[in-house]
């Protein structure tokens, strides 16, 4: 009995907060200015008083965002690094590129300075003939 | 993904924030005082903890804000919920089953004793019994320094009794006789003497 009396009692206390909040709500501005100065409350101080501790919320807020957005854009980065071929690679595609020339002697290509093209300059020619779709990446394949 | 209720798409965090950014020194004052008026029976310490509570539910996705609904309002009563959340998750913590509670017989003391260091939940339940009490013992008494500081004025007194029955303000018109004006002037009175009474609490 004392127990549900007690509880009646916070019950009321809760209902008291709620329905005097609310009535916060309908006050006219005009009524919440009088309020504020019989109460010696400063509004603009008040108000910056909560402002900056919400502006402050979303200070850190938009750096975490931020930081994440780094992270995310970093990693995705970091995946679309071209990492150079490996050698064996290298090798099965030129080895793939000559035999492909011997194959179709309409091709050709032009050797700079008549001299011995590098590695890079046949990587270069192999991006080519990809895109000429006269060679597949499966071509250069290492088992 | 977030649905689109009755009030339209929730809006995004930015857009909430962009919101905070344009409250009014006014709009923050009154926002101030709504949460003072709820700080009763909850743990937050002054207005500025729910209000931040409150916003932080909001940016961390939450809480939303349907982009048909004024912002101020949406914002209180999510403070609303936030405060009636909090009491009542205090109640809930503090309601124990009746077999926890320690018999009323000397002997058992030591039985009790051995109940509670082998378990931890019921350790955890006779502070909480501890706690609800306390919780209680200052409900009762902060209702009893309202209803001291009222005792002389009937028409709050009429004003506080709808509240406790859950009744509407023209029913409490109606039974008391009292008119619109005179109703609304004595709640204002029951609004601003609790503040008074509880200054410490719910100024920001």
């Amino acid at each position: 009995m004392k127990k549900s009396k007690e509880d009646r009692t916070i019950q009321l206390m809760s209902a008291l907060s709620v329905a005097m909040a609310d009535d916060v709500l309908l006050l006219s501005e005009e009524a919440l200015c009088q309020e504020l100065r019989e109460d010696k409350i400063d509004l603009a101080h008040t108000a910056a008083q909560l402002r900056n501790h919400a502006l402050e919320q979303i200070g850190e807020f938009r750096r975490k965002r931020l930081q994440d957005a780094s992270h995310a854009l970093g990693s995705r980065i970091d995946r679309a690094k071209v990492v150079p071929p490996e050698t064996a690679i290298v090798h099965q595609r030129i080895s793939a590129m000559k035999a492909l020339f011997v194959a179709k002697p309409g091709l050709s290509m032009a050797f700079r300075e008549g001299r011995t093209q590098t590695d890079s300059d046949w990587m270069s020619v192999w991006d080519d003939l990809l895109e000429l779709g006269l060679v597949r990446e499966d071509d250069a394949a290492v088992d | 993904m977030a649905s689109t209720g009755r009030y339209g798409p929730p809006a995004t965090a930015e857009h909430i924030c962009v919101a905070i950014q344009g409250l009014t020194d006014l709009e923050w004052s009154r926002i101030g005082k709504f949460a003072g008026e709820h700080l009763w029976g909850t743990d937050f310490q002054s207005p500025d903890a729910l209000i931040n509570e409150t916003v932080s539910r909001f940016l961390a996705g939450d809480r939303s804000w349907p982009a048909g609904v004024a912002f101020l309002p949406c914002l209180c009563n999510a403070m609303k919920s936030v405060a009636n959340g909090e009491r009542g998750l205090i109640r809930h913590n503090y309601e124990i089953p009746a077999s926890d509670l320690a018999s009323p017989d000397g002997e058992s003391d030591n039985s009790s004793n051995n109940s509670i260091t082998s378990d931890a939940s019921k350790v955890d339940s006779a502070e909480s019994c501890v706690l609800r009490e306390e919780r209680r013992q200052a409900a009762a008494a902060d209702l009893e320094r309202i209803e001291n500081f009222f005792k002389n004025d009937d028409e709050v007194k009429w004003v506080f009794m709808g509240i406790e029955d859950g009744l509407l303000a023209a029913d409490v018109q109606s039974i008391s006789g009292m008119s619109k004006t005179t109703y609304e002037t004595a709640r204002t009175r029951l609004r601003r003497g609790r503040a008074r009474l509880f200054r410490a609490r719910s100024t920001p």
